[in-house]
């Protein structure tokens, strides 16, 4: 339901993974193929030793510090800054108002999604089938979007649960006098399993 | 409201396919804290302090002279590689949850596989006459199968249990749709 950008998140992980492949694949290679250990022994110190006069002909400041490493610190900076971005990306997209209505020129009317959490909660909570419920709020192409998720006791039929949830999103429609497009999740869980099954047909 | 609009679609797609941000964080984090040391030793470097591990140049003249420690690389390589194959697997597979979609009245409703399996222990408990404990039921992605521990001296009509499991499930449409299969236990347990 959040907005979780998810072909980025394999994005990242395909290129994160063939990365690593390449790195071990090559670690393994220059370990344990006779041919690529001495190729690498050739050209290997050659590199180290040009990438070191280059750092010394490019001095910044001072006679101790190139600009290539400043340049190289500022890029591993600007990955930085961008992985925690990503990190943090994950999982937005609740909202706390579920309507807004211009009732006039100068008035609006706002509906907190409190509103929605504590009727359907409560009106889930006098239902014996369900050993929890939780109702939540999204944003999802410009409409807010309910989610309910709602944990069954053992051996609850799922129909006959959903049922019981989709009457309940009825009722509170009409009360909020809009339609509401909604989800709604059904899980068992541990607290399901621990307590007593109910009676249901 | 019957049928399911783009938003339902779009919706259901990702309340049953896994979004993969734990491993994404995970990645990300683990690479942030690399940047972070590898900025760190720059930053000594700059300042002419003595290195935390290594100094930036001094990693370079290691990596210079790798094949040396042939052993230890392999492991590390192996590692490494591995790792990397565990992510492309995951960015490439469709990572789908243990969850069905059920097609109800206003159309976008997801259920956890495991409840649909205890609903259906629960039939085959009521039709076998036999204990809830003693019936297992697992569902999968296209399955369900049902095990039922019949009470010792009193045999399980297996047909009957398989008629109330098929018309539970006749009478919610899941999909992918399941079918099922019912296996009655040879050994009976006493008292149950």
């Amino acid at each position: 339901m959040n907005s979780t950008n998810r072909a980025l998140n394999r994005i990242f992980l395909m290129l994160t993974g063939l990365v690593l492949v390449v790195i071990g694949a090559g670690l393994i290679a220059v370990a344990a193929v006779p041919a690529v250990a001495s190729a690498y022994t050739d050209v290997a110190p050659g590199v180290a030793d040009s990438i070191r006069s280059a750092l010394r002909a490019s001095p910044v400041f001072d006679l101790t510090v190139s600009w290539i490493s400043v340049a190289a610190v500022a890029a591993l900076l600007l990955l930085l800054v961008l992985l925690i971005a990503f990190a943090l990306r994950q999982g937005r997209g609740r909202t706390g108002s579920l309507l807004t209505e211009r009732t006039s020129d100068r008035d609006e009317t706002v509906i907190d999604t409190r509103v929605a959490e504590q009727s359907i909660e409560d009106a889930l909570a006098t239902h014996s089938e369900f050993a929890a419920s939780s109702v939540s709020a999204y944003r999802i192409a410009g409409r807010s979007v309910l989610k309910v998720s709602v944990t069954v006791r053992r051996g609850v039929a799922p129909g006959h649960a959903v049922a019981l949830v989709e009457d309940t999103l009825d009722a509170f429609e009409a009360l909020l006098g809009s339609e509401l497009p909604a989800l709604v999740s059904v899980a068992g869980g541990f607290r399901a399993r621990a307590g007593n099954g109910t009676i249901v047909n | 409201m019957t049928g399911t609009t783009a938003l339902q679609r779009r919706i259901l797609r990702r309340e049953t396919h896994s979004s993969r941000s734990a491993l994404a964080i995970g990645s990300a984090i683990v690479l942030a804290l690399l940047c972070a040391y590898a900025i760190t030793e720059f930053v000594l470097h700059f300042l002419g302090r003595p290195a935390l591990v290594a100094a930036p140049v001094d990693m370079l003249a290691a990596l210079a002279a790798l094949p040396g420690t042939t052993g230890l690389l392999v492991v590390i390589g192996a590692g490494l590689a591995l790792i990397g194959l565990v992510l492309v697997v995951a960015a490439l597979s469709p990572g789908r949850l243990a969850r069905h979609v059920l097609a109800t009245r206003r159309g976008a409703t997801v259920v956890d596989n495991e409840v649909i399996a205890s609903a259906l222990a629960r039939s085959a408990s009521r039709v076998a006459n036999v204990n809830r404990d003693s019936v297992r039921a697992t569902v999968s992605h296209r399955r369900a199968l049902v095990r039922v521990t019949p009470s010792t001296g009193r045999p399980v009509d297996a047909h009957a249990v398989s008629e109330a499991i098929d018309a539970d499930l006749a009478g919610a449409s899941y999909s992918p749709p399941l079918r099922a299969r019912v296996l009655i236990e040879r050994e009976g347990k006493v008292g149950a």
